[in-house]
């Protein structure tokens, strides 16, 4: 009999990358267990609104039950409230839920994007356990040393004000050397943009598949 | 109502033959036996005002329970049995606290007055412990502050029913303050504002008709309205000592300033705060003021 082991981590890399008015958020879509690949195409970001997307890398089940429980309660929210949630309250309440399962947690490593109140790009990183902190950069993930890395050496001490332009570019580029040296990244990537008061947008683009 | 005592007056699971629920109509008797209360709400706040029965000369009357905090943005006063309002009362802190407690921001009024009707409700003979047997015998008034909606004030009442008003008068004298509140408000607040014509004398020689000074309705005005009418409806001779009186407005720039600053990273300290408005209740020197406000202006 073997013990039970209820985790499997499934591996992947997210990233997120915050401007004054917009954030970037992407992650690939490389679904493996140990050195195999189970899929592809496998999604790691989700959008919950166009001003809210979450990417969760971890362990995919665990991901997809979040997901679930994160929907039913922002739809309860919403017709008790006569109102679409917001950043700021999505931010809590995934902090909530997370610490609701303190002593058997998701194993889940989220990354939280979107336009908060004032209008600004937010990025919040969590823990698998909901402690979180608003940053204007984060990765999580299987590659999140590679990504932080190029990350902190691109933004840490940049003079001048990030443009979307160069947020996209960046995010796609660090993905793609994560993906050079990290085996269980790899595929294809996905971003979407978020920008105040207009639709998300969403672009994928090609990453190895070795 | 009352003489006429059927076999269906009993049960609150039993409908009549007319398809009424006659204890919950009973228990709505009771807030008309009850203090008289008055809410108005206007573009920069909600004023609530309340009568304070005061049976003995020796009772303590600075004791000020009539009108309650529900959040740091929602207060509340009722009509009917007080111990009863305690406990809906309750029930409205703990779903606003919840409600913080998940989503981190102040609860939306109108969810609150929702989630404290559900709980008047909550009554039956059977079922859940701690479930009241009759139905709750008060109606409330709430006022809040919505992120999105500005001011609000709500009613609700025994039989679990709310709505959104912008003046309400409840109790032993709420048909006449209603009727004088609408007479005095009629084109100035709510509905049909500045549809109305401006001035009818009709109502002015019914002499129930407080002079609302042009353009928009001031808190400072709704909360002078609230003690003219309450002064016409109370049996006692109104005094300081037995109205209660408590608006909910913005917060001055001075006020502002005085929010919590954390000391090691010199942020200011909103959590658990509803930053931008402020519960202010009236002490018995200001009640006096108003009072004497309104006999200067006769």
């Amino acid at each position: 009999m073997g013990e039970f082991s209820p985790y499997v981590d499934n591996g992947g890399t997210t990233l997120a990358i915050a401007g004054p008015d917009f954030v970037v958020i992407a992650g690939d879509t490389r679904l493996s267990t140990g050195y195999s690949i189970l899929s592809r195409d496998v999604s790691k970001l989700f959008k919950y609104s166009d001003s809210i997307v979450m990417a969760s890398s971890g362990m995919q089940a665990d991901i997809a039950e979040l997901r679930k429980q994160l929907l039913f309660t922002i739809e309860e929210y919403r017709v008790d409230n006569e109102r679409d949630i917001e950043l700021d309250a999505f931010y809590r309440l995934l902090a909530t839920v997370l610490y609701g399962k303190r002593f058997f947690p998701y194993y889940s490593f989220n990354i939280l994007a979107g336009i908060s109140k004032e209008g600004k790009g937010v990025v919040y990183s969590y823990d698998a356990i909901g402690s979180a902190d608003a940053r204007t950069y984060g990765a999580a993930g299987s590659g999140q040393e590679l990504v932080i890395s190029i990350l902190d050496a691109a933004l840490k001490r940049k003079p001048d004000p990030l443009s979307i332009d160069e947020a996209i570019e960046l995010g796609k580029s660090a993905l793609k050397q994560a993906t050079e040296r990290e085996i269980h990244t790899g595929d294809s990537g996905e971003m979407y943009i978020i920008r105040a008061g207009r639709p998300a947008e969403y672009i994928t683009f090609k990453l190895r598949k070795d | 109502m009352f003489l006429s005592r059927s076999d269906y007056d009993r049960g609150v699971n039993t409908f009549s033959p007319e398809g009424r629920i006659l204890q919950v109509e009973y228990a709505i008797e009771a807030i008309k036996i009850g203090a008289t209360a008055i809410g108005i709400q206007v573009e920069d706040g909600v004023v609530l005002a309340v009568e304070k029965r005061i049976s003995s000369k020796l009772e303590e009357t600075k004791i000020d329970d009539k009108i309650v905090e529900i959040d740091y943005h929602l207060f509340c006063t009722f009509s009917g049995l007080s111990a009863d309002a305690r406990t809906l009362v309750d029930h409205g802190r703990v779903a606003a606290q919840d409600h913080r407690f998940l989503y981190d921001e102040p609860v939306p009024p109108r969810s609150l007055t929702q989630s404290i009707s559900d709980q008047a409700l909550l009554f039956g003979e059977e079922g859940a412990k701690r479930r009241l047997a009759r139905p709750y015998g008060v109606a409330l008034l709430i006022g809040g502050y919505d992120d999105k909606k500005g001011f609000v004030l709500f009613h609700n009442d025994p039989s679990g029913t709310f709505c959104q008003t912008c003046a309400r008068a409840i109790g032993r004298g709420g048909d006449t303050a209603q009727q004088m509140l609408t007479d005095s408000l009629k084109g100035r607040l709510g509905r049909g504002v500045a549809t109305d014509e401006e001035d009818s004398e009709d109502d002015d020689l019914r002499g129930t008709r407080f002079r609302v000074p042009p353009g928009p309705v001031t808190l400072e005005t709704a909360t002078k309205l609230t003690v003219y009418v309450l002064k016409r409806v109370m049996e006692e001779k109104i005094s300081k000592d037995n109205i209660s009186l408590c608006i909910l407005r913005k917060k001055t720039a001075d006020e502002h300033k005085d929010a919590k600053v954390c000391e090691s990273t010199g942020e200011r300290v909103t959590f658990m705060k509803s930053d931008s408005v402020i519960i202010e209740r009236f002490d018995a020197e200001k009640i006096q003021a108003i009072i004497d406000s309104l006999e200067h202006g006769e």
